[in-house]
């Protein structure tokens, strides 16, 4: 069933910018949904008209079936967790948690904020200010007190983006575990698209205001469908071609695509895909060794390409090489650099064999 | 003793001893003070700080302070509110007119209230109508309200303005509807800055002299010059100035007790401000009423009634008068804001160079000077001038040297914030590059430190321009500043003499205030 359902949102601010532009998706019940994009696209703008903070131009925001749009915040039951975390500097770690829990005997609220601060392993630390706590247990603290109040759903905005690499990692695996542990549905808003791939169950790339394309981080990764996408996630090596029906002849030779097309194309070959073995028109321009595999960096004439080589480089900057193509390459639609013209439909992905 | 955090290892000898010059000036009087008042048989003393008379005294100042704490709150924080979180929060002249009646010393603001109503007020002279005169409990409350509110208005302000406001949007997305969460969120966050503009508030009241003794209201501080200049009881002038500065020391101790675990830090790298401020909708009315009626009473009727006086009496022969006056207060007025730069700034270099108990203790005592009330420090400084330096008593030298003290803390501040936004790194690097300590100080430090010198130096000047009841305690025979002028014609009732004098003394200190304060708040 779906539990939010966003139909055609838009939100202008004054010099006539459109941040959001007709932006449509649904989450469903328990699911992990998120929103990726490059800074100033319009992500952030997105989640705070879903909880409120805002309001659309136009468009709609319905939670189970109901329509929420112009409803004030606090009669929602959307948590956010903000990505400065927001805690209330006045209040212990348990006060905050707490705080969300109203209406409710005195000694429920305890329980059921020591039972959430538990959750977050956060037990022994809820008589802390918020300022004696590390930005990890920060944030958790910001995740147990969003989740308090039993909201339908959690929208995260940047929340790992205060926290430095490392405590990154293993507080973004502490918040999905306990998002699942909870059964909430969430949207995680991020501009790192690997946060993205591994957090979500489905996501949306986003940019100047439209969604480009929605659907699992696997569809998303393997069948990109314009050029952003494909550069965005990954860093797919994106090539002008021309389509025979099943492939398409590229400076690399012929590549057999994933899709039949006819006539000119952009297409989308990921650097597993292209391999190279020595002698031929391409020059190595650098080798960077990343430990289980190598990524190279080749030139021929104006076209730069990214290929994947095992682990040791095998050839060196200087030597001439040949790629191969090992896998299929995307075609594209054609990219009109985004001047908010809706280049498909989000949300659809032809179903397509792997490979 | 603190290590050293600098490259010099010895504290300089000379800079130890000015501002230890200084921490013993604020200090002497005080000690003096006590001396006087232990003089004094046993059995006169009980009888002294027995009396009814001093609880009814007691009640009165207290009855005050907590009028004017809570009629500033009211005044300044809606305000505070209407300039930060409302479409007028992007008019920032208003800001400047908020702040301006802290411009208007008590005494003019009195002047100006005591002249306005009564038989022969100028409301009755310009209408015909006849509104009693203002005096008493309420006279003192409505007058020294009316200026003292920026104080709480600029402190909230700051605060609001600061205040993350995804804090609030918390509160909303988890149930809260935006007057909880004003209640709940912002309310709490505001109280550390109103309890520090009340200890300001309450320590100000407590001295307050020149609006008391004019409206006639008999608190500590008029108490203590009744005695004084019209009873002659030194002695029982003394004990009620130390009454006054132990009440003073319990507002400070009561503020640091209130004070503590309420420094709410900051968590996590908020923005403030943020979203859109609140349209005001049909509310829009009532707000520029209430701003209007406010800007009228706190400098509209002040300035109206002092203009008014002013034409009622020829201004031509009163200019020499006037000019005399104006060079008696910056004769003394100059030399004061001069030696406060000079000793604030030896106090704050020692003290943010070598930090240390004595060099710390040395910048605290500035503080214990400013927070004395000004008769008891004016009183203190009597006694230490006939005991201790009697060649200097009622000379315009004591006179300037007590102002300086009592105003050091104003300098010491602006000074101390721009020596810790000066880096020691700098004058290593020119010693590094050859320079010897003195030459290091003199060509780096000297003139990035002059910028808050030169404040805090101004700061000390308006003020002592203001400067009411040391002056009158202490000035030498025949010596009239502008304040004492204004003073003494309203204790006659003659507004018309009052006007011109207090006209100039709003009219000096207006830009500066403007400009001081208005640059602090718009930062």
């Amino acid at each position: 069933m779906n539990l939010l359902e966003v139909l055609g949102l838009q939100r202008s601010f004054s010099g006539g910018i459109r941040a959001v532009d007709d932006v449509s998706f649904h989450v469903d019940q328990g699911e992990s949904f998120a929103i990726v994009g490059p800074s100033g696209c319009g992500k952030t703008t997105t989640l705070r008209l879903i909880v409120g903070f805002d309001l659309p131009d136009r468009g709609t925001v319905l939670l189970r079936k109901k329509d929420i749009t112009r409803i004030p915040p606090e009669r929602r039951g959307i948590g956010f967790v903000f990505q400065e975390h927001a805690l209330f500097p006045h209040l212990s770690v348990h006060g905050n948690v707490a705080f969300g829990l109203r209406g409710l005997p005195r000694s429920v609220r305890r329980e059921r904020a020591l039972e959430l601060l538990r959750l977050v392993g956060l037990g022994a630390e809820r008589d802390r200010q918020p300022h004696q706590l590390s930005g990890g247990q920060q944030q958790r603290v910001a995740l147990a007190r969003a989740l308090a109040p039993g909201p339908h759903i959690v929208l995260l905005d940047e929340p790992f983006n205060s926290l430095d690499a490392e405590l990154r990692d293993v507080t973004r695996r502490d918040v999905y575990t306990l998002l699942r542990q909870a059964r909430t549905a969430s949207i995680l808003v991020t501009h790192d698209q690997q946060e993205a791939m591994s957090f979500a169950d489905r996501l949306a790339v986003m940019r100047s205001g439209h969604l480009e394309q929605v659907g699992t981080p696997s569809q998303v990764y393997r069948y990109p469908q314009t050029v952003f996408v494909a550069r965005f996630l990954g860093n797919a090596n994106v090539l002008s071609a021309v389509a025979h029906g099943a492939d398409a002849a590229t400076p690399v030779g012929t590549v057999p695509l994933t899709e039949e097309r006819r006539g000119p194309v952009m297409i989308a070959l990921r650097p597993e895909a292209l391999a190279v073995v020595p002698n031929g028109e391409w020059k190595v321009v650098a080798c960077e060794y990343k430990g289980d595999h190598s990524l190279l960096r080749i030139a021929h004439e104006q076209t730069t390409l990214l290929a994947r080589s095992p682990a040791e480089c095998t050839v060196s900057p200087g030597q001439s090489v040949h790629p191969t193509v090992l896998g299929q390459a995307v075609p594209l639609q054609q990219d009109t650099d985004g001047n908010g013209s809706p280049q498909l439909q989000s949300g659809r992905i032809p179903a397509r064999p792997d490979r | 003793m603190g290590r050293p955090r600098s490259f010099s290892h010895h504290r300089p000898l000379g800079l130890l001893v000015v501002a230890g010059a200084a921490g013993a000036g604020v200090l002497l009087p005080l000690i003096y003070l006590l001396l006087r008042a232990m003089e004094a048989e046993w059995g006169v003393v009980q009888e002294l700080v027995f009396r009814p008379r001093n609880l009814y005294l007691l009640g009165n100042t207290l009855g005050l302070t907590a009028g004017v704490l809570i009629m500033d709150t009211l005044i300044a924080v809606p305000l505070a509110w209407l300039l930060t979180r409302t479409e007028l929060a992007t008019r920032r002249w208003l800001v400047s007119l908020a702040v301006l009646p802290l411009a208007i010393p008590g005494y003019v603001m009195a002047t100006a209230l005591l002249g306005l109503g009564g038989g022969y007020g100028a409301l009755a002279r310009l209408t015909g109508l006849s509104v009693p005169r203002l005096g008493g409990y309420w006279g003192a409350l409505l007058c020294i309200s009316l200026y003292t509110f920026p104080y709480v208005f600029i402190n909230v302000r700051t605060a609001l303005a600061g205040l993350p406001r995804n804090l609030e949007e918390a509160a909303r997305s988890l149930g809260y509807t935006p007057r909880a969460s004003a209640r709940r969120v912002v309310l709490p966050q505001l109280v550390p800055a109103l309890l520090s503009s009340w200890l300001v508030v309450g320590l100000y009241t407590l001295g307050d002299f020149g609006a008391v003794s004019l409206m006639r209201y008999e608190s500590f501080s008029y108490a203590i010059y009744l005695q004084y200049a019209g009873a002659f009881d030194r002695t029982y002038a003394a004990w009620l100035a130390l009454m006054l500065l132990t009440l003073a020391g319990g507002i400070v101790f009561v503020h640091s007790r209130l004070q503590r675990g309420k420094s709410y830090h900051a968590v996590g790298s908020a923005t403030p401000g943020g979203a859109s401020p609140a349209p005001l909708g049909h509310l829009r009315w009532a707000a520029y009423a209430y701003l209007l009626i406010l800007f009228f009473l706190s400098l509209g009727v002040p300035i109206g009634t002092l203009g008014f006086w002013l034409f009622q009496r020829p201004l031509l022969p009163e200019l020499s008068s006037l000019a005399s006056s104006a060079i008696d207060t910056l004769s003394v007025a100059l030399p004061a804001a001069a030696l406060a730069g000079v000793l604030a700034a030896a106090v704050s270099y020692l003290s943010v160079r070598w930090p240390g108990k004595l060099t710390q203790a040395l910048a605290g005592a500035p503080y214990i000077g400013y927070a004395t009330p000004p008769l008891a420090f004016g009183l203190a400084l009597v006694f230490f001038g006939l005991r201790g330096v009697p060649w200097l008593y009622q000379t315009t030298a004591l006179l300037s040297l007590g102002l300086a003290l009592h105003l050091l803390a104003l300098a010491v501040g602006p000074v101390r914030s721009t020596l810790l936004q000066t880096p020691p790194r700098l004058e290593e690097g020119a010693r590094a590059l050859g320079r010897s300590w003195l030459r290091a100080f003199l060509e780096v430090t000297g003139p990035l430190m002059g910028r808050g010198v030169l404040a805090g130096t101004a700061l000390v000047c308006i003020v002592a321009m203001k400067e009411l009841p040391i002056t009158i305690l202490l000035a030498p025979p025949g010596f009239s500043t502008l304040a004492t002028q204004v003073f003494s014609y309203t204790s006659e009732a003659l507004f018309a003499q009052a006007a011109p004098y207090a006209l100039a003394i709003v009219f000096l200190a207006a830009p500066l205030v403007t400009y001081t304060l208005g640059r602090e708040v718009n930062g």
